[in-house]
Formats: structure tokens, C-alpha cells, sequence
């Protein structure tokens, strides 16, 4: 049996996470989720992701971040080292303040994910992005 | 981007969340979030996600996610307007290619025009260079600006946006036919408090509110003015600073 691609979505809203997981699984994604920066990092053996939704404040203001450092840069998080290649999609209503460019050249000096939705953000919209961005 | 590039980006968000509008900041995060979740949820049941939805059902859908929208946009304001206020709102300037925008800005209106069938003219009197600008915030002043007249002025007559520079100021004047109104009546146009139902009504929420406080906040200014005899028009001043030479 084909594996399904599995999406693991880091949000402190546990409303959101509860929607998303809904669409998701009814276009045939496996998923898992996390609360906090600190709990995605621990779970990341455990939930082996294909691509990563990613919230920027949780625990704090900063906590997305944190979660981008670790799988792009892996200095704190050597055993991060082999999701360095898993597409990060960020998801958040702040984009607009920050000006937040990024890139998938880690090389850059933009912020290393893949791609950006702001909040609110509608379901086929999220689909799309993500199908867009799951390898082949 | 290196870790200490990528601190650096947190440093200037936790600059933002400054102890004045901590509250305000938190708050906005938590209230849109609670509004993605409903919007998302809307849109999911009207995709079908839930089982088949009827055009009368889709189009009840359709109105709870306009409102949704209408207050993250409230919410969204709300914040801005306050950190204007307190000074920490993001202006750093940047290059703006201003004929770039201005083009941008026609397309926007030409498709909030093609629903509502109201002709739009958008003409530039002069070249238009790139310039150091506040352009994010530039392009949210305008783009709400355009918006509301385009959507909400009375009648249906044309809207005509002109723009030039002149010295180190842009003047754009945004003028629509319809009825004329007094001075007095249009200056509560940008003053929510202050508005009556006599004067200029560009919508609900607080957009025109939000464009007086972008264009002073960027040191410059808007105020609507009678045409004579055509309807009305407004004017907006913004200062901006040249690109210096390589």
C-alpha cells in the first residue's frame, strides 16, 4: 500500500490544528501535530515528516524560529540534521509586519523555508502549497 | 540565512512586542487565530469537505466568511492604528520602484471595478522613479484607499486616480463623480467618530481611519475636498526620500 505523505503541523492553536488535521485527512494525509517548538523538536523521530506547517508565535514570540534554526542549521539540534531537506511551510498573521522574505538557499540571507500562507487561510489554498511542495 | 541572521529576524519581531502593545499584539494573535479557524472551517463545509452543499447553503457560507474577513480586518486595523499611535508600527524605507507600484495599484482597482461595473482611470502626469519609501505600509494606505472609493462611493460614477511627484512629495488625487458634499461634511470622512449619515460614506470599519493615520504616520496627509460640479476627490501627500546615487 502507498504511504501517505505524512504532514506534522506545529501550532499552539489547538482549534486549528483540529481543522487542518480534518481537511488533511479527508485528502488522504497522514498527520501529527504539535503544540509548541519544544514538543516538534522532540516528536521528530517519532512522527518522520514529510513536510512541516509551521507556526511562528507560540511558546513565545520567537518559537517558530527556533523550530526553522534547528532543522536548517542544526547547530543546537544535530540529530535535526536528517529533516534538513523537509519542506517548511509557514503559517501565520504576522507576515505582513515583518516584512518576512525567505528562500530554500539556506545559503541566503532570507529565512530558510519553503513557503509562507498568512492567516486565515483557505483549505484549497493550503492543499495546493502543499502538494506543491511535496516531492514527487 | 545563518543562526545568528535568523535571531536576528526574532530580535526585531520581539522588538515589536514591545510592553506598550504587548497586550494589543497578543491579543490580535489569538483573535485572528480564532478567526482562521472559523474561516477555514466555513470555506472546508462550502468545498464540499462535509458532504454536498446547496447554492443556497453556499452562498449563506459565503457570507459568514465575508464577515470573518471583514473582522480580521477590524482586528488587523485596531492593532495598526494603535502602534501607530505609540510610534512602533515597522517604516524602515526601502527602495520602491514607484511606477511598479502604481501599475499594481491600477490592477487592483480594475478587478474590484469589473465586479461592481464602475469605470476606473488610473493616470500618472509624469515620470515616476523608484524612490526610498515605506512601501509596505504606501501600499496598504492605497490599496484600502482605492478600494473603498472604488467599492463604496454612491452612485456608480468613474473613478479617476492621478499621480505625480513633485520635489520629494508624490501626490496621488483620487477623484469620483457623484454627489458633491460640503467641506465640513467631508472632513469626517477619515474621523469614524465624527461621521454622519450626510456626509461622505466610504464603508464600514475603520479603513479610511486607518489612511489618514498611514499617510501622517508616513508625514504626510490626506483630507477629501468638493470637485465642483463632478462630485469629490481626495488627496493624499506623502514625502518620500530619493535613492542615493551607487
Amino acid at each position: 500500500m502507498e504511504k501517505k505523505p505524512r504532514i506534522f503541523m506545529v501550532d499552539d492553536d489547538t482549534d486549528l490544528v483540529q481543522v487542518v488535521h480534518w481537511v488533511l485527512e479527508a485528502e488522504g494525509f497522514a498527520f501529527a501535530s504539535a503544540n509548541s517548538a519544544k514538543e516538534a523538536l522532540e516528536k521528530l523521530d517519532e512522527v518522520e515528516p514529510d513536510l512541516i506547517i509551521l507556526d511562528v508565535m507560540m511558546e513565545d514570540v520567537v518559537a517558530g524560529f527556533r523550530v526553522v534554526n534547528a532543522l536548517r542549521n542544526f547547530e543546537d539540534h544535530p540529530d535535526a540534521r536528517k529533516y534538513a531537506k523537509v519542506p517548511i511551510l509557514m503559517l501565520t498573521s504576522i507576515q505582513q509586519r515583518t516584512k518576512m522574505k525567505f528562500s530554500q538557499d539556506t545559503g541566503s540571507n532570507l529565512l530558510p523555508i519553503d513557503a509562507f500562507l498568512e492567516k486565515p487561510v483557505k483549505p484549497k489554498a493550503l492543499l495546493e502549497k502543499i502538494r506543491e511542495l511535496l516531492p514527487a | 540565512m545563518n543562526r545568528d541572521e535568523n535571531l536576528g529576524m526574532g530580535r526585531s519581531l520581539e522588538s515589536m512586542d514591545t510592553t506598550e502593545n504587548r497586550l494589543i499584539n497578543h491579543f490580535f494573535h489569538d483573535f485572528k487565530g480564532g478567526l482562521a479557524t472559523v474561516i477555514m472551517c466555513v470555506e472546508a463545509v462550502k468545498d464540499g469537505m462535509a458532504g454536498p452543499v446547496s447554492a443556497m447553503q453556499s452562498t449563506w457560507l459565503e457570507k459568514a466568511v465575508d464577515n470573518c474577513a471583514k473582522m480580521a480586518e477590524l482586528i488587523a486595523d485596531f492593532r495598526d492604528l494603535s502602534q501607530m499611535e505609540d510610534g512602533s508600527f515597522p517604516r524602515e524605507p526601502e527602495e520602491l520602484d514607484l511606477a511598479a507600484a502604481w501599475r499594481s495599484l491600477e490592477e487592483h482597482a480594475r478587478s474590484l471595478a469589473d465586479s461592481s461595473g464602475r469605470v476606473v482611470r488610473f493616470e500618472a502626469a509624469g515620470p515616476l522613479s523608484r524612490v526610498l519609501f515605506s512601501a509596505q505600509l504606501f501600499d496598504r494606505l492605497m490599496r484600502r484607499l482605492v478600494a473603498r472609493v472604488v467599492e463604496c462611493a454612491s452612485g456608480n460614477g468613474a473613478v479617476t486616480a492621478s499621480v505625480h511627484t513633485l520635489g520629494q512629495r508624490v501626490l496621488i488625487d483620487v477623484y469620483f463623480e457623484g454627489p458633491e458634499f460640503e467641506q465640513r461634511l467631508l472632513d469626517t470622512t477619515f474621523d469614524k467618530l465624527a461621521q454622519t449619515e450626510y456626509g461622505l460614506q466610504l464603508g464600514r470599519g475603520y479603513a479610511m481611519v486607518f489612511c489618514r493615520a498611514s499617510a501622517r504616520y508616513l508625514g504626510g496627509d490626506i483630507r477629501a475636498v468638493p470637485w465642483p460640479e463632478r462630485g469629490n476627490k481626495i488627496e493624499v501627500r506623502l514625502p518620500f526620500s530619493p535613492v542615493p546615487d551607487d
